[in-house]
């Protein structure tokens, strides 16, 4: 037996309808998609980009801000951590690298973040993509994503642009120049976006030591002499005696037995130290709450439009049920009538099916963007197996539902059904 | 257009139809106790509304059950056949052919004259193809088109070419003409008569048409499901 030319000609007949039920169940579907991958690619992004972080140093606070706030560049208020502490970490068993990071001023959106080489090269392990990596106090290394290139000169303005400081101290020009030497590869993470420089110039536009011995002219004159600031030394070893605080501090450790130890001992001390994947996993233990909610929305939308769906059906096959009988009249089997409506009933949930799985995908796709616009974090959806069961398992209960209307078509006595009483 | 086998051998026995009533009595919609149709023959049964002519159709073609008796079509004992077989019997043994024409809008023309063969192959045969189209040309209704904006006339004749398409040793038809124009109805029951006269088929028709009946040499009345083969007295229509 064949029904599917007559499935196909019945669906065209009525492709109004059909492509309204389609429509429906894509949507309920698509929800449920855009969800699942989005919160699944938000998760493992955000996890990626704190992996070049073991440890992460701050005064004792809110750790999820202290994560945010170095692996994400969110702006916060953060107390200083004595600069003795960064000072000592460079000379402590077990630490990779160890570098500074302190925040300031900005140029245009993108945040200039003081640090030092180590940084730049995630201790030895990362190579610039162009350039090398800063060697002077006025020079400047850019993330994949900054609209600059080498050679560039740029002065920047302190504090953030978007968001003016309480104290109104927005745009205030410090006269400090600097010069790109180099940029980072792409990361996929906010860190695309900033511009790092030696942590003895933000030192310096702050009116603070360099932490290195003082120029004879002494780095609190009003007015920086580039020439001069030249002489400065950048990096490691410091003179703690000159060391100002820094908000934070990276740590990389060379085992994981030494990042357990090392974050032991810079929790005493009056330093807090955390693992960034651990915070990150107690944020999603909140945010899988959201996303559990969301997901059961989704499904109980999904059940609904196919209880719907199922509804309409009936509506139908009561409608039709003279022409059912007319095929058995003709001679059709049963099994011939059972199989042409399941068939129906099982395209229109198939194809909704699958266009909202389409229409989640492009739905996961627009949020990445706007997460990628607002964050920088680079949020690359994909259609995966919890997707893809998620589909499967609908159209596997849709094929299971559209048996019972099939059924009944099944039992129906055919002569009844031809005097269409 | 090929020959078919010769026309069936009706022999129905002992049939009793009955439904229950909401008043807990029962209905007897047909009491027959023998029916006897030779093969080959064109045969009318007539009566007015309600009398049991679709149930005594139903019954004869196998789509519904008697609480008793027998149907023979030659060897055949169509409520001793299970309803799968019953089915195949009646998709290739007889046509039908409805007062409504019961036609697929959804279908052209040719698709559904084709359709008892998608019940049993997933190809049409090409010699069942090339059969349809013939038939289509027969009853001079176009292959293509919508099948919905044909005419009353021209859908029972499409209606008339699918019951033709296995070329049935039955033809049975319940009120072919009755919602045709007179026009119309002449041109179905002319193609009706050849085609089964050409193929040998029995001819059993159902209509309260005595000009259409008065073409069958046997002629059958059938009045409160009770057959008789004469025509019955003219006070006991009116009473």
């Amino acid at each position: 037996m064949n029904p599917l030319p007559l499935v196909f000609a019945e669906l065209r007949h009525n492709r109004a309808a059909v492509l309204a039920v389609a429509v429906l169940i894509a949507l309920a579907v698509s929800l449920g998609v855009a969800v699942s991958a989005q919160e699944r690619a938000l998760r493992n992004s955000s996890a990626a980009a704190a992996e070049p972080f073991d440890i992460v140093v701050g005064m004792p606070a809110s750790q999820t801000q202290l994560v945010l706030t170095t692996v994400y560049l969110q702006p916060a208020a953060l107390e200083l951590i004595p600069g003795k502490v960064l000072q000592h970490l460079q000379s402590t068993p077990g630490v990779g690298f160890a570098a500074p990071i302190a925040f300031g001023d900005y140029l245009g959106t993108s945040p200039i973040v003081g640090s030092t080489a180590a940084l730049l090269t995630l201790g030895g392990s990362r190579s610039m993509a162009e350039g090398r990596p800063f060697e002077r106090v006025h020079e400047a290394v850019i993330g994949a994503r900054v609209a600059a290139k080498l050679g560039d000169v740029f002065e920047p303005a302190h504090g953030d642009p978007s968001a003016a400081a309480p104290d109104g101290e927005t745009h205030v020009h410090h006269g400090f120049k600097y010069t790109v030497v180099g940029r980072l590869g792409p990361t996929g993470t906010p860190w695309d976006n900033a511009i790092i420089v030696p942590v003895e110039a933000v030192w310096l536009v702050h009116a603070l030591p360099s932490g290195h011995p003082a120029a004879p002219d002494g780095p609190h004159a009003e007015h920086h002499d580039d020439d001069q600031d030249d002489a400065i030394p950048i990096g490691p070893p410091w003179l703690e005696a000159e060391m100002p605080g820094v908000p934070a501090i990276v740590v990389k450790a060379t085992s994981v037995g030494d990042a357990y130890r090392l974050r032991a001992e810079l929790r005493r001390g009056g330093t807090t130290a955390v693992f960034p994947a651990e915070i990150l996993l107690d944020l999603y233990s909140t945010l899988g709450d959201a996303r559990d909610v969301l997901a059961i929305i989704s499904i109980a939308a999904q059940a609904l439009v196919v209880a719907a769906v199922l509804l309409a059906v009936f509506a139908v096959i009561a409608a039709r049920r003279q022409q059912l009988a007319v095929l058995r009249a003709l001679g059709a089997s049963r099994s011939f009538v059972f199989a042409l409506v399941w068939c129906q009933v099982m395209i229109m949930i198939a194809a909704g099916a699958l266009i909202g799985l389409g229409i989640g995908w492009f739905g996961a796709q627009a949020i990445s963007r706007i997460v990628e616009v607002r964050t920088g974090l680079a949020v690359a959806a994909t259609i995966a197996r919890p997707e893809l069961v998620m589909v499967l398992s609908l159209m596997l209960v849709g094929a299971l539902l559209a048996i019972v209307p099939s059924v009944l078509t099944y039992r129906q006595p055919v002569a009844e059904g031809l005097r269409g009483s | 257009m090929a020959k078919a086998a010769r026309g069936a051998r009706l022999v129905a026995e002992n049939i009793v139809v009955a439904y229950p009533l909401p008043t807990g009595d029962e209905l007897t919609a047909l009491k027959i106790e023998r029916l006897e149709i030779p093969s080959g023959s064109h045969t009318a049964v007539c009566g007015p509304s309600g009398s049991g002519k679709t149930t005594l159709l139903h019954v004869l073609c196998g789509i519904e059950a008697p609480r008793s008796g027998q149907v023979c079509w030659d060897a055949v004992d169509l409520f001793a056949l299970g309803e799968a077989a019953r089915d195949r019997w009646r998709r290739h043994a007889v046509g039908l052919v409805f007062q409504q024409f019961h036609l697929f809008p959804s279908l052209s023309p040719l698709e559904n004259v084709l359709l008892p063969a998608r019940f049993s192959a997933f190809r049409v045969d090409a010699a069942v193809a090339r059969r349809a189209r013939a038939l289509l040309d027969l009853v001079e209704v176009r292959v293509v088109g919508n099948t919905a904006r044909l005419s009353r006339g021209e859908m029972q004749r499409v209606a008339l070419a699918r019951a033709l398409l296995f070329a049935p040793p039955i033809l049975l038809a319940d009120e072919p003409t009755a919602s045709l124009d007179a026009e119309a109805a002449a041109r179905v029951a002319g193609l009706m008569f050849s085609a089964c006269r050409e193929t040998g088929a029995s001819l059993l028709l159902v209509t309260h048409d005595a000009a259409l009946a008065a073409r069958c040499p046997q002629v059958m009345h059938l009045a409160a499901g009770r057959l008789s083969s004469a025509a019955p007295e003219p006070l006991s229509v009116a009473s």
